[in-house]
């Protein structure tokens, strides 16, 4: 099922307001929610530690990933999160500035469904944010998920 | 030069006093063996101590070997004339020997050579001791203590026991006086002891009795050679010397008593034998000594200076591996460098562009055209920005990047990116003409991306052209098989060349022809990647012509192998 939730992990605070101002031009997500580092957005995803007592339905559609975070790096969350039960179908797209051959090497190793580079150019930006909502938000399927506790 | 020219005083006349005296002892025990005349002996030690003493003190030191001569000729037989005449011969015969050791033998080193051996056996033993019988004998007949009959017989034992002292003695004095020249091997007790022991038993055999208790024609003296030259290849000249100084005095004292293959009827004839014998041992054992030393030395000196070597390579070794650690460092750190360029430089770029766009769009109403044009400045600039990254991070990872080497046509891949340029740009009219079947050794990849901004250069900088053309091809350059891609575009003015590969230099207005400069310093480092170069010949408005070679390697093969090939393939 669809929740509509957009789960963005990002530190870069310029990156995600663009990103947020994007999702609200064209109107795309119901709930966006941020996490600023890699560690924040493991206890979010597992209901750990702050993040205990959120709630379980709470799943989100797709989980737009940077790479370069604080604490945990985005590579080890997405290791985290393909290796949990609970976590391991929700689409990952990394959405980052780097091109560096290694790091796309290592995303699609670990399982992530999309890598997408960041545009400096604005409207270029907001053009992939566009689609890229479109396609994961009302495109594609989303993995059937049993909603445990 | 002080001791030849000034007297003898205080430590001095000690040292002339003890000589005198050593010589006086020897001189006293030779005598004893004199058994021809009371004055000459066949065993005459102190002609070796006088020689040893004028090769190692100087000749100043005369004054004790005449005092020590004339002393025990005094003191012996014959008269104050006599014994003057005698020490005289004694005196001179030690000068002349050491004088022409000195002279032509290495002096004091003249134990540490074979040749200066041989040398010292001619001029020192064997001549300079005719001084001494002739004046001695001459003055004993003088002086009526010798016939004149017996002139022959006396003198050529005086000059064999001169002679035997001297190839004996001096050799013992000399080289346990002096450091040894090389490096002695490390000692070895049992060996050293089993050398002695030996030495002492062959002498019993052959001088002792020990098996044949009466004087026997066999010649059992032969036996000695093998343990000297056991010696003298085991140890050095120094303990040579000395085994032959042992073996001396023991078979002296054993031919005396009677035992050995030199016993006569006579004592002096015995040990005239005796003495002949021994000085050929002598010089023997000495010569082998000095070779063995001298190969030992050069052995050492081979194994040292391979240590060397061996030691140098480690050195190298280190040093190389030090340095590929540190460019291993070095590389990291650029790939560290790289990343962070490549995600923390671009961010806020992305940040500067859209608050910029966000404020055009939601500023519309309150800003003045300049206003929007200052922000669509800062986009523009912003975008720039964005693309000299990524130009620079292409450079980095170009030499970076590990070459894979197969065979390229190049030819082929000019006519793709030709194919790919017309499709782009359709509208455009552009001629080209591709020598076929260039194959080279190189990296697909990166010879792609160099053939495809030289290419792009032509095409962009022919764009003007009227009947625009593009060229590639192999021609000689200066003896020099190269690579060529040409256009008749704006060229440029050769004054600018050295620009050209440069990152970031342009020779032309960006709004003219746009571009990063970035191109041809790619280019230029993937030739350089396989061991070719560049170069650009142009002219302003006449078109330009960029030649590149490739390594040795990577060039096409030779029309031999070529031909090769075919002949196969038919």
């Amino acid at each position: 099922m669809s929740t509509n939730v957009v789960l963005l992990v990002e530190d870069n605070d310029d990156d995600v307001e663009l990103t947020m101002r994007s999702f609200a031009k064209h109107k795309l997500s119901s709930k966006v929610v941020v996490m600023r580092n890699g560690q924040e957005a493991l206890d979010y995803l597992f209901r750990q530690g702050s993040y205990a007592q959120r709630d379980p339905a709470e799943i989100p559609s797709v989980i737009l990933l940077d790479l370069k975070l604080p604490k945990v790096d985005g590579l080890e969350v997405l290791r985290q999160i393909r290796s949990q039960a609970a976590t391991k179908c929700i689409p990952v797209v990394v959405l980052t500035t780097s091109s560096q051959t290694q790091d796309k090497l290592e995303s699609y190793s670990s399982g992530v469904n999309s890598y997408i580079r960041k545009p400096v150019d604005f409207d270029q930006f907001m053009e992939v944010t566009r689609q890229l909502g479109i396609y994961w938000l009302t495109i594609n399927e989303p993995p059937p998920i049993k909603i445990g506790d | 030069m002080s001791r030849y020219s000034t007297l003898p005083h205080g430590r001095d006349i000690t040292r002339l006093f003890v000589l005198t005296l050593i010589y006086v002892i020897a001189g006293k025990f030779g005598l004893k063996l004199a058994f021809i005349n009371a004055s000459a002996s066949a065993v005459w030690a102190p002609t070796g101590i006088a020689f040893a003493a004028f090769l190692l003190l100087g000749y100043s030191i005369w004054p004790a070997i005449f005092l020590g001569a004339f002393l025990v000729n005094i003191t012996t037989a014959g008269s104050l004339t006599t014994s003057f005449g005698i020490a005289l011969g004694n005196t001179l015969e030690g000068v002349l020997g050491a004088f022409l050791v000195n002279r032509f033998a290495h002096g004091r080193r003249v134990f540490d050579e074979p040749y200066d051996i041989f040398k010292f056996t001619l001029l020192a033993a064997l001549a300079s001791t005719t001084v001494s019988p002739t004046l001695g004998v001459t003055s004993l007949a003088l002086g009526g203590f010798a016939p004149w009959a017996s002139y022959g017989p006396i003198w050529l034992t005086w000059w064999l026991g001169d002679a035997g002292g001297n190839l004996i003695i001096a050799p013992l004095l000399v080289l346990w006086s002096l450091k040894p020249a090389r490096p002695r091997i490390p000692a070895r007790t049992w060996e050293a002891g089993l050398m002695a022991l030996s030495l002492l038993f062959i002498d019993h055999i052959v001088f002792g009795g020990l098996i044949f208790q009466k004087s026997t024609n066999y010649p059992l003296e032969f036996i000695c050679f093998p343990v000297v030259i056991w010696v003298a290849f085991r140890t050095g000249p120094r303990e040579t010397a000395l085994g032959i100084f042992g073996l001396s005095v023991m078979a002296i004292w054993g031919t005396l008593h009677g035992f050995g293959p030199f016993v006569r009827s006579s004592p002096n004839t015995s040990l005239l034998l005796l003495q002949t014998f021994m000085g050929v041992v002598a010089v023997m054992g000495l010569a082998i000594a000095a070779v063995v030393s001298e190969r030992r030395q050069a052995q050492e000196d081979l194994q040292r200076a391979h240590d060397d070597l061996e030691q140098r390579v480690q050195e190298r070794t280190t040093v190389l591996a030090e340095t590929a650690t540190d460019l291993k460092a070095a590389n990291q750190e650029l790939e560290a460098f790289s990343y962070s360029v490549s995600h923390d430089l671009r961010t806020p770029l992305r940040a500067i562009d859209g608050f910029s766009k966000e404020l055009l769009i939601h500023c519309e109403s309150y800003l003045q055209d300049s206003d929007r044009e200052d922000l669509q400045r800062i986009r523009i600039a912003t975008q720039r920005m964005a693309q000299l990254i990524e130009d620079l991070l292409d450079l980095a990872r170009l030499s970076r990047s590990e070459m894979s080497w197969g065979e390229v046509d190049l030819s082929g891949m000019m006519h793709g990116l030709a194919a790919e340029l017309k499709t782009r740009d359709s509208a455009r009219r552009i001629e080209f003409v591709i020598q076929p079947n260039l194959m080279v050794q190189g990296d697909a990849r990166l010879l792609h991306i160099a053939l495809e901004n030289l290419l792009t250069n032509a095409w962009k900088f022919s764009q003007r052209t009227q009947h625009p053309t593009i060229e590639f091809g192999m021609s000689g350059h200066d003896g020099q098989e190269a690579f060529y891609i040409r256009d008749n575009g704006v060229g440029f003015n050769m004054a600018y060349a050295g620009n050209l590969f440069k990152a970031f230099q342009r020779l032309h207005d960006p709004k003219e022809f746009p571009g990063s400069g970035i191109g041809l310093a790619l280019v230029q480092r993937i030739i350089q990647r396989h061991g070719g170069r560049i170069w650009a010949q142009a002219e302003e408005n006449r078109g330009a012509t960029f030649y590149f070679t490739l390594a040795p390697s990577a060039n096409p093969r030779s029309s031999k192998t070529v031909d090769a090939r075919e002949g196969v393939r038919a």
